[in-house]
């Protein structure tokens, strides 16, 4: 069966890494059924090294450095941008805040290939490393649920997956890199986040001063106290970027990932306990990481809940950068008039109800408003409708909605080619009708697509694969969002 | 499908059972993992000693009910009157209990009904469509005219012949064989109702087969199946079949030679 590459990239707030993946398709139906593919097995190919996230003088991301980072990278693994076919680009953590984030995320775009997903927020940071660290396959198989939490230099990103789906997730704005602190003890900078939380809780800590291993470690203690609370429901409201976790289920095990998480995986040298007397051997990368790991282990322990930390903890989130937003559709109707791969599509969300069809105006009027929102021009650049939920699939139906799509499209003048994304398994069929009304168009209808919020998909080159003498074509797409909080 | 009883008791397509409570203190474990399975397969069901619990009970009950009404269900009124201007024909088994008790008899019409046939319907079509009861009419009183309006559509944009659809009671999928070589198509495709499950009565499979004849063996013959709302929608099979259809008659081969051919 085909396999793709996919690149995975992730700028967090205190380290930037890459991935290359292979990701291998599996044909899901039987025999005797039409063919539904699905991303099956991931290979790591190449893994690029840990650097620190390059900023500028003025707090914000390097692009250049990041630019000629990723080129490096590129060159290590032996492979050219365009033979990548699918990946993402994940800024994450406090980076997402930065003033030129989405500025990069552009810039990384075109570079790469053009085929990068960027976005940024906390709860899909949370599902990105919950899918890389295996926690969603995991507690798929076994019928558990497990929160998974990503201990980074900025953020604690936690989900919780129950029998392969997500059902909760939350963020704190605390990590790692709370405090930077030079190997002789002198604080050189504190988080905003890190600053609430240790003076909210009666700690007087200020960049300039300088203290000793017992009162870093009484800092680490706090924060680690914040993390050990919060996840089991508690409400920090000075430090978490999102609601509380509801814990109205039972958790049967963790699941821990990210850069801390690593440092605990690393206590079993020895290193970092308290009996150390030496502060410059407590701060390695000169921040709290260290400390707050042990402080963490030494909870984790104590604590009910079995825990695990997978083999690769700190590229949880850029593993699972790399796979997660790939879907591959049912099989597709007629590719050949249409050119692939097509990036950056704007995708627009229509809801058809039973209404919209008796109505062929209202339909193109919903089109228009959400185009007009977002600034597009519609008779220039192809945009994708999706529709999901159909209300019935019956072939009256649909005969009547390919007519009003059809009516809609030639009224608009719309850019070819036409692209129709839709939930249910229609592909084939509605693109037959539409065919029988726009004889000599570039129509493209893929199914199979699940529904999200992202504004734009980029579909991918087409998966072909034969059975009963039939061959089909299926296409990976990655829906995403390039919007910035 | 609805109908009093059925409606009261709660029914979920994939097993979700969220009104199930647990009885043990702890959440069941195989509870979970069905749920995790998403499949309509009674599999890790609660239960109080050696009993399931009474609702799956009478859910098992329901369905297997459905199943074999299924089985011995005829074609009804409202669906023939649909297909108000095509020819219906009878198998040579007298009725349903004939036909279930003794299979044979519903792979032939006997030579009067084939007479007929062979004055009224156009000859030498590309495609010919035969409609059979099989084991459950309901499997295709839902899902045959929606496959067929679309199918037709598809064909006919691919500016292949179709012939007249004839509706055959009592019939197995050999009936087709008999009726396409009398009316000398190339390619016979007999939709047709499987024998149903307990997760699904209403199934249809869609069988073609290139050059049908006396000489025509299983093996001959390209099936799509599980065609109902559970499984292949019957508009997407539509679709999906008019390009096999297309490859069939392009290779003049059907069944296990096509997909050999397809494999070298």
């Amino acid at each position: 069966m085909q396999s793709i590459l996919s690149v995975g990239i992730d700028i967090g707030t205190t380290t930037t890494h890459l991935i290359v993946s292979k990701l291998g398709f599996a044909n899901d139906s039987i025999l005797n059924q039409s063919p539904r593919l699905r991303v099956a097995e991931k290979q790591i190919v190449y893994e690029g090294e840990i650097r620190f996230t390059p900023l500028t003088e003025d707090g914000c991301i390097d692009s250049k450095r990041i630019a000629q980072l990723i080129s490096k990278e590129y060159l290590a693994a032996g492979i050219e941008p365009a033979s990548v076919q699918s990946g993402a680009v994940i800024i994450t953590g406090e980076s997402a805040k930065l003033r030129n984030a989405e500025a990069v995320a552009r810039e990384l775009s075109s570079f790469a290939g053009d085929f990068v997903v960027a976005s940024a927020g906390p709860n899909l940071e949370s599902i990105l490393a919950a899918r890389g660290s295996g926690a969603f396959e995991r507690s798929r198989e076994q019928g558990t649920t497990i929160l998974n939490m990503d201990i980074g230099g900025g953020t604690v990103n936690v989900a919780v997956i129950s029998c392969g789906e997500l059902i909760d997730s939350a963020c704190l704005s605390v990590g790692g890199r709370a405090l930077r602190i030079s190997s002789q003890g002198l604080i050189e900078s504190i988080t905003e986040s890190g600053e609430r939380l240790f003076n909210g809780n009666g700690k007087r800590v200020q960049s300039g001063m300088t203290i000793d291993c017992e009162e870093l470690f009484s800092l680490a203690d706090m924060e680690a106290e914040c993390i050990m609370s919060f996840i089991s429901g508690a409400h920090h409201a000075l430090v978490s970027t999102t609601d509380r976790l509801r814990c109205d289920y039972r958790i049967d095990e963790m699941c821990l990932t990210g850069g801390v998480s690593e440092l605990i995986n690393n206590k079993a040298t020895g290193k970092g306990t308290r009996s150390s007397s030496s502060l410059e051997d407590l701060v390695p990368f000169n921040d709290l990481g260290l400390c707050l790991a042990t402080s963490l282990q030494r909870r984790l322990q104590v604590g009910e809940l079995p825990y695990r930390i997978p083999q690769s903890p700190i590229r949880a989130t850029v593993i699972g950068a790399g796979m997660h937003s790939l879907q591959v559709t049912g099989s597709t109707i007629d590719v050949s008039t249409v050119v692939l791969p097509l990036k950056n599509v704007p995708m627009v969300h229509l809801d058809p109800g039973k209404d919209l069809v008796r109505q062929p105006d209202r339909f193109f009027d919903d089109v228009q408003n959400q185009l007009r929102h977002n600034d597009i021009d519609w008779t220039a650049t192809p945009i994708a409708l999706f529709i999901k939920e159909l209300p019935e699939l019956s072939y009256e139906y649909l005969k009547q909605l390919s007519i009003d799509l059809a009516e809609a499209l030639q009224r608009a003048r719309a850019c070819q080619p036409y692209i129709i994304a839709v939930e249910d398994d229609v592909a084939a069929a509605l693109g037959l009708l539409l065919r029988q009304r726009l004889r000599d168009a570039n129509i493209l209808v893929i199914d199979g697509v699940e529904s999200s919020d992202g504004d734009y998909i980029d579909l991918g080159r087409p998966i072909v694969h034969s059975q009963q003498g039939e061959t089909s074509i299926a296409l990976p797409v990655v829906i995403k969002s390039l919007v910035f909080k | 499908m609805s109908g009093g009883y059925r409606d009261s008791v709660p029914y979920a397509r994939a097993r979700d059972d969220s009104d199930g409570r647990s009885l043990n203190d702890s959440e069941n474990h195989t509870e979970k993992k069905t749920r995790a399975a998403s499949t309509p397969a009674r599999i890790g069901l609660s239960h109080v000693g050696c009993r399931p619990k009474t609702v799956d009970w009478l859910r098992f009950r329901y369905d297997h009910a459905l199943a074999r009404d299924a089985v011995h269900s005829e074609l009804s009124e409202q669906f023939l009157k649909r297909f108000a201007t095509v020819p219906v024909v009878q198998s040579t088994a007298s009725d349903r209990s004939n036909y279930i008790l003794m299979p044979p008899k519903g792979k032939l019409v006997d030579l009067r009904t084939l007479e007929e046939l062979t004055r009224s319907c156009p000859h030498g079509r590309d495609v010919q469509f035969i409609i059979s009861d099989g084991l459950s009419a309901k499997a295709v009183e839902e899902n045959a005219a929606d496959l067929l309006a679309i199918l037709e559509d598809g064909l006919q944009f691919a500016q292949i012949t179709t012939g007249t659809p004839i509706i055959a009671r009592f019939a197995r999928v050999a009936i087709g064989d008999q009726i396409a070589y009398a009316l000398g198509a190339k390619l016979v495709i007999n939709l047709i109702g499987e024998r149903p499950g307990l997760s699904s009565a209403c199934s249809m499979s869609a069988y073609l087969t290139y050059n049908p004849g006396p000489h025509t063996i299983s093996s001959d013959r390209t099936v799509v199946s599980n065609i109902h709302s559970g499984g292949t929608p019957a508009v997407e099979a539509g679709a999906y079949i008019s390009k096999l259809i297309k490859s069939i008659l392009k290779a003049k081969l059907s069944g296990v030679a096509l997909q050999q051919l397809s494999q070298q």
